[in-house]
């Protein structure tokens, strides 16, 4: 691996990092923030600065270092997240982001950003000054503590323990913490020592007259405790020192657990540093919490072990918690392979080329009609099927991941134009292609910016019109007959259809006297030529750069429809193909051509009533009664201009899309078909009515369907034929 | 304090004299960074130490410690009396794996 590939590995552990931060953070905001949460922070403030610290990355690793500081004191309990905290952290987030951006584009940092740099700095380190000092908040609790039992039987250790994590400007006030030590041994035996390199930096990044080292001491002595304190007098101000007397009280060990580095602690290593427990006793708790099978019947470790009167349990439990949650973090790595995206695109290419010669095969079985040979075409149809099922899935991954950004999204915005918004996520376990996924993105951040500003109303207008004061937006994801239905819903004032009617004429979009649906006006607001400055205030402004969100999701052959009740609230639905590349498809055939309809919309296929076969020509839009329900029609023999004569018997294939029904008219049905959406070239791209074409098993061309747009055609058509009329 | 830095190819050789302590660490700092940087196999001599604190003692530690992850070698063929007494009351001895030869006045 090469040191781009390395840096690379980097950025995008980074940018994982930053993510889970800001989710933690987020979470944080809204309830108190678990232990788990703020342990999820400081982790990730702690990887992104190690991993820096070994491509020596000093800007970085000397600006994380300031955060990681404030977060390691919020971990300690010394210091609560409150929410300028948390806004603080975000915007450490978002620089560290922008850190990680310049090292992607091979930037040197400039000025501006190290100024931001120093901007944050110097905010986080007044949380780091204002702080009390930690050793007045926990040495006082043990002076007067009485050595009995407290919330549990005393730890079975004969020695103190010395928990040593100096100022880190002990050196340059002429003091060296190794000659403590040294005295400490006039007071009695050092059982045990463990020197604590953890945040000792690189070589490269480290300051040498910085203290650095940690020590963990087992010290037998029958010295009191007064005499083991005026040991370190001299240092104590701005270190943390933690002294326990021999058979402390749990609650003590717990608090010395907590406050331990969280990376690289192995449990047992911990407690027996900690002389609180021996590795049979750790490995027995363990394996009986092993034998707990189902998760809702897991006891705490605590009741375990006190079952077993093994060790004082809620000391075990608390180093459980921190080992738990370390080890989550690595199995859930270990669970997941990096793979290049472009190689899974090699792979469904080939498995695209796959369906196209197998189904030549049973083309060819069938001609022949080899029995043997048709089984086996049949059984690796089938192989083929399932290949395709799971090569695709590959590239699914749940919307969850961009909902989630949203969060964020939604605070600041809501912050931004000084409105109280929450926001509701749902269904975000919803999966789609990933390329979706990636696109997707934009054009719902407008979506959702779009409705915060101009849907959801100012709280005295909530007020006024009875709702709730906090506005609510709404993110669901679903699935529906072969389609992903993404919902951006509010609770706002909703859209005015007369106001953008009077608009869309104003604008020369529309004529006065044009008849229009309701949707149809709503759709008015993503028109190029309605978007203007002008618009934002007075028609809820929806509009705002709304035609480049419906060419975006046009372009992944989605589409976009609005719903709104005028004072209620409104909701934009996007609904896009699951897969950009494979789709099961209907084929059928009219004249010498063959055409592909995604299988996903075909509802049901009848045969034309003869009654209808004969009248064509000047009445264009037809329709047929299908069980009491009017079925337009549309004749693909006349949409294509295909000649000849049509059948004696023609067949209807009924499609659905969204809630509109249409019924296509071709002359025979063929059956189903896997089908590779190849795209079409730039010259036929502007087709309607056409969404790509496949290479059938024969190595013939067929045209696939594009029903929507078929949709939206025979509909106009319908329009034209009744102006014309009147 | 002197530190004589000897690098030849990958291979370096750095003898160190007199104190280690926070007074000269900056030297001792800009002093190593290109043995322990450049050099895949890296012998310190540390016979003539007279004294060392913390900041000696953590810069050996980090000079380790990077020799470590990078997959070079770093060894201290010599110590004097005062950095392997460090070494013993840290109990970084094992931390280092070198080899403590003993004088024979001991």
């Amino acid at each position: 691996m090469s040191l781009d590939d390395a840096m690379q590995t980097f950025i995008i552990e980074c940018r994982e990092l930053l993510e889970s931060m800001e989710a933690a953070l987020l979470s944080a905001e809204e309830a108190p923030a678990s232990e788990e949460a703020i342990n999820a922070i400081f982790r990730a403030a702690h990887t992104i600065k190690g991993s820096a610290g070994l491509f020596g990355l000093d800007h970085i690793v000397s600006f994380v270092h300031v955060a990681e500081s404030v977060l390691d004191k919020v971990r300690n309990n010394e210091i609560p997240l409150d929410p300028p905290l948390v806004a603080l952290m975000l915007q450490v987030c978002d620089h560290i982001g922008l850190l990680v951006s310049y090292l992607e584009q091979f930037k040197e940092p400039d000025n501006d950003l190290l100024e931001g740099s120093a901007i944050l700095q110097a905010g986080l380190s007044t949380y780091l000054s204002d702080t009390p000092q930690p050793s007045a908040s926990t040495l006082p609790v043990e002076h007067d503590a009485p050595y009995e039992s407290e919330g549990g039987t005393p730890v079975e250790t004969d020695n103190w323990h010395l928990s040593l994590r100096f100022n880190q400007d002990v050196l340059r006030n002429g003091m060296d913490p190794l000659s403590f030590i040294r005295y400490l041994g006039t007071l009695g035996k050092i059982v045990s020592i463990v020197t604590l390199t953890d945040t000792l930096p690189p070589l490269d990044a480290m300051d040498p007259e910085t203290c650095y080292l940690g020590f963990e001491i087992s010290f037998s002595s029958t010295a009191d405790k007064a005499d083991i304190e005026s040991v370190f007098d001299f240092v104590r101000e701005g270190s943390q020192i933690h002294i326990l007397p021999p058979r402390s009280k749990i609650s003590e060990y717990i608090q010395l657990i907590q406050s331990m580095p969280a990376d690289d602690m192995r449990l047992g290593e911990l407690l027996i540093k900690c002389g609180t427990l021996t590795r049979q006793e750790l490995e027995d708790g363990l394996a009986s919490q092993r034998t707990v099978e189902s998760p809702d019947q897991v006891k705490p470790i605590g009741e375990v072990l006190i079952e077993q009167n093994v060790v004082q349990p809620v000391v075990v439990a608390a180093a459980l918690d921190k080992q738990k949650a370390v080890k989550d973090v690595k199995t859930a790595e270990a669970s997941l392979i990096r793979v290049d995206a472009n190689k899974l695109d090699q792979l469904i290419n080939l498995v695209g080329e796959l369906i196209i010669a197998s189904s030549g095969a049973s083309l060819i079985a069938q001609k022949e009609a080899l029995p043997h040979l048709l089984e086996s075409t049949s059984t690796i149809s089938r192989l083929v099927e399932t290949i395709r099922d799971s090569a695709l899935s590959l590239r699914m991954v749940p919307i969850g991941g961009t909902f989630s950004k949203f969060k964020r999204v939604v605070r600041d915005v809501s912050a931004e134009l000084g409105k109280d918004i929450q926001l509701e996520i749902s269904g975000e376990e919803t999966e789609l292609d990933k390329t979706v996924v990636e696109k997707i993105g934009d054009p719902l951040t407008h979506l959702v910016r779009n409705s915060m500003d101009h849907g959801i109303e100012p709280a005295e207008v909530r007020l006024a019109r009875g709702k709730p004061v906090v506005g609510t937006l709404k993110l669901d994801a679903y699935h529906d007959s072969g389609n992903i239905i993404i919902e951006v819903s509010d609770d706002g004032g909703g859209l005015n259809k007369d106001k953008i009617f009077a608009k869309a004429v104003e604008r020369g979009l529309i004529k006065p006297d044009q008849i229009m649906s309701e949707n149809e006006i709503y759709n008015l607001i993503f028109e190029p030529g309605f978007s203007t400055a002008d618009a934002v205030s007075n028609l809820s402004g929806r509009g705002v750069g709304m035609d480049v969100v419906r060419r975006n999701i046009e372009a992944l052959r989605g589409t976009v429809e609005i719903r709104s009740v005028l004072g209620e609230g409104a909701t934009m639905r996007i609904r896009l193909p699951l897969t950009l590349a494979i789709i099961d498809g209907f084929l059928v055939e009219v004249g010498d051509s063959s055409y592909v309809v995604p299988l996903d919309m075909v509802i049901e296929c009848i045969e034309l009533p003869v009654t209808q076969a004969g009248h064509d020509a000047e009445n264009d839009a037809d329709f047929i009664n299908l069980r009491g329900e009017v079925l337009p029609y549309l004749r693909l023999r006349k949409h294509f201009e295909i000649n000849g004569e049509p059948p004696r018997r023609e067949n209807v294939v009924v499609v659905q899309f969204g809630d509109r029904k249409m019924g296509i008219v071709v002359d025979h049905l063929m059956g189903e078909l896997q089908t590779v959406i190849k795209p079409l070239g730039k010259v036929l791209n502007k087709i309607r009515g056409i969404g790509g074409f496949t290479i059938l098993g024969s190595g013939r061309v067929a045209l696939i369907v594009d029903v929507p747009s078929m949709m939206q055609e025979a509909e106009h058509a319908a329009h034209e034929h009744i102006t014309q009329k009147t | 304090m002197t530190i004589t830095v000897n690098i030849n190819g990958a291979m370096g050789h750095v003898v160190i004299e007199g104190e280690m302590t926070i007074f000269e660490a900056a030297e001792y700092h800009a002093a190593l960074m290109p043995p322990v940087t450049q050099c895949h196999m890296l012998e310190l001599d540390l016979t003539n130490v007279t004294e060392i604190d913390t900041s000696g003692l953590q810069l050996l530690v980090s000079a380790k410690l990077r020799s470590q992850q990078t997959g070079s070698t770093l060894s201290i063929t010599g110590h004097s009396e005062t950095v392997q007494q460090v070494l013993d009351a840290t109990d970084l001895a094992g931390f280092f794996g070198d080899q403590v030869v003993l004088t024979a006045s001991e």
